[in-house]
């Protein structure tokens, strides 16, 4: 294909609305994809955060990710969005002293931050749904290297509950690891923790 | 399926993840899983088996234990030496000494509901017929019988450790209480006696040294050092307390970190009449809760902030319609109560779980008399030591 901008529009393109003073950056993948998205999105990766802090003046040139596919962008960009909607369902704190925010926390907060939480359960459970475990691999290392934490932290929780119930042999192939106990060690390790290796899913 | 629009070598990469990332992951699984997971690499059982990773998983795993749902609850028979038998006046039917309850069992239930989850057997032989739950802190229980030979567990990964002989000689009315130290990621047990000089002894065993030493106390005036009867001495910020003795004297209580005493007035409770009974302290919630009796009538107060006095609260006052004859506040923020029986009906008391704010009650649990009751979790603690027994 041509080298070069590659002038695709994105899966979602984010038309900016007539009049909105919404700034975006934009963002070019390792496979040349363009990327233009909402500031304040853009913001929520910490590479970006700091590369727009530090050169102010490169707004209007393509961010390069040289380590980050489209398609792996495509959807943390829909995770932040919508990670952005959530927390603005609940009104920021206003009182600094924490024992009166006790009190004073109207009905109207908890229930929009319980509805806040509600959401979120809702989204994370179905936003991994359909993926596979090297697609969501790629997505762990797409957002360490953006530096976004809380997806982060959301894909490292998904993880650990896809790989729970299963056995050492799995967790192996999962994150290409070579055993390296001899045949000896491993069975006195299973002998000493015959509880830890029972009712484990089969492979 | 998501559209193939990149070239196919970049699809079908291997995505190896960096360990940092590896060990992100493995400090939010289950403890089962994390145990198995020791077999997948040497290296991965290294990372496992260090206090870091212990505490961080402990993080991940306890996030909200005040959170509706969250917490667990251990709950223990103790025998207490007395039997309870019965006697009828009439010959035909003569009612059966009631048997001791097992000791040897443990009960995991929900926080909030006591819902029985597990039951777990104590794997080591505590002699005495008398067992006492000194303590449970990050999923490790303090156990310990009336020869004060003292145990630390953790059900969780099978593992127990004995602790060795105490260093205070001429054990009296002796007082144990268990802490977890966050300065040093540590753990303590608190051992008070009271010789027949009246002045205390106080020994404190150390489980990253594995030893006992004395420690002296700085607070010389109207020392006493007294526990209810089946609570735990509560770890409030990092200061295990001990009741008064004597009606309007201070909470006693130590700072395990600094390893100093202070004293803490209670509440003022002046104004009632008759005088309060003073029933007990609690933790509640993370902060310390003071229970008083007037009638039928239970108020409890919460030191709002740490240390200040004038930060007592009176938060709840809960009303019994009969005589509530045992109370134990659970840190979740629940009233444990045990109601008298008519001793025509049954003996021994019926135990009932009262909401604090709701004052909801859920009647009839099932629960032994006496019983030990503690917050629980799972955890990783003392899977770092060596020297210590699994099963």
């Amino acid at each position: 294909m041509a080298n070069g901008e590659n002038q695709n529009p994105n899966p979602n393109p984010i038309e900016a609305t007539p009049g909105a003073a919404a700034r975006t950056i934009t963002l070019k993948t390792a496979d040349g994809e363009i990327f233009e998205v909402e500031e304040a999105v853009a913001m929520e990766f910490g590479t970006v955060k700091s590369f727009f802090e530090d050169d102010a003046v490169s707004a209007t040139k393509p961010m390069p990710l040289p380590n980050v596919s489209g398609s792996a962008l495509s959807r943390v960009i829909t995770y932040c969005r919508r990670s952005l909607e959530i927390r603005s369902m609940i009104p920021p704190a206003t009182s600094e002293d924490a024992t009166a925010a006790e009190a004073v926390q109207g009905e109207g907060d908890l229930e929009a931050e319980k509805a806040a939480k509600q959401e979120r359960k809702e989204f994370e459970a179905e936003f991994l749904k359909d993926e596979s475990n090297e697609d969501v691999k790629e997505l762990i290392l797409a957002a360490n290297y953006l530096n976004i934490k809380e997806l982060l932290d959301f894909l490292c929780r998904s993880v650990a509950l896809r790989i729970q119930n299963k056995s050492v042999e799995y967790a192996r192939k999962f994150f290409g690891i070579e055993g390296d106990y001899t045949p000896e060690e491993e069975a006195q390790i299973r002998q000493e923790y015959a509880w830890a290796f029972e009712g484990v899913d089969e492979d | 399926m998501s559209q193939m629009r990149e070239p196919l070598i970049l699809r079908r990469k291997n995505n190896h993840l960096p360990y940092d990332i590896i060990l992100n992951i493995l400090g939010r699984l289950p403890v089962k899983s994390v145990t198995r997971f020791r077999c997948v690499c040497k290296s991965w059982d290294s990372s496992i088996t260090t206090p870091y990773f212990i505490s961080t998983h402990l993080n991940h795993n306890n996030k909200d234990p005040y959170e509706d749902g969250n917490g667990y609850i251990i709950h223990m028979a103790s025998w207490k030496a007395r039997r309870v038998i019965s006697f009828s006046t009439s010959m035909s039917s003569p009612s059966p000494p009631s048997l001791p309850p097992k000791t040897s069992i443990c009960t995991v239930a929900y926080g909030h509901t006591f819902d029985k989850i597990s039951e777990i057997e104590i794997p080591f032989d505590l002699s005495s017929n008398c067992t006492q739950m000194v303590g449970s802190c990050n999923g490790l229980l303090c156990l310990a019988d009336s020869n004060n030979v003292i145990y630390l567990w953790n059900p969780s990964i099978r593992k127990f450790k004995k602790l060795p002989h105490t260093c205070l000689g001429n054990l009296n009315n002796v007082t144990l209480g268990f802490a977890y130290c966050s300065e040093n990621n540590d753990y303590k047990v608190v051992m008070t006696s009271h010789s027949f000089l009246s002045t205390y002894e106080i020994g404190i065993y150390t489980l990253s040294s594995d030893s006992w030493r004395r420690v002296e106390i700085s607070v010389t005036t109207n020392v006493t050092f007294c526990k209810g009867m089946l609570s735990p001495i509560p770890l409030v910020s990092g200061a295990l307390h001990w009741m008064p003795y004597v009606k309007d004297e201070d909470i006693m209580a130590f700072d395990v970190n600094s390893e100093k005493f202070r004293k803490l007035a209670v509440p003022d409770v002046s104004i009632y009449e008759p005088p309060l009974q003073r029933t007990c302290i609690a933790s509640f919630r993370g902060k310390l809760a003071f229970i008083g009796r007037s009638g039928f009538q239970y108020s409890i107060w919460v030191m709002r902030d740490y240390g200040v006095v004038e930060s007592w609260n009176k938060l709840f006052v809960i009303p019994f319609e009969r005589e509530a004859c045992w109370i134990c506040l659970t840190d979740y923020g629940s009233l444990m109560v045990g109601y008298k029986n008519d001793p025509l009906e049954r003996q021994g008391l019926t135990y009932a779980l009262i909401d604090t704010e709701t004052l909801e009650e859920k009647k009839d649990l099932d629960i032994q008399h006496p019983s030990y009751v503690a917050t629980f979790m799972e955890s990783l603690v003392l899977l770092d030591r060596t020297n210590v027994g699994s099963y």
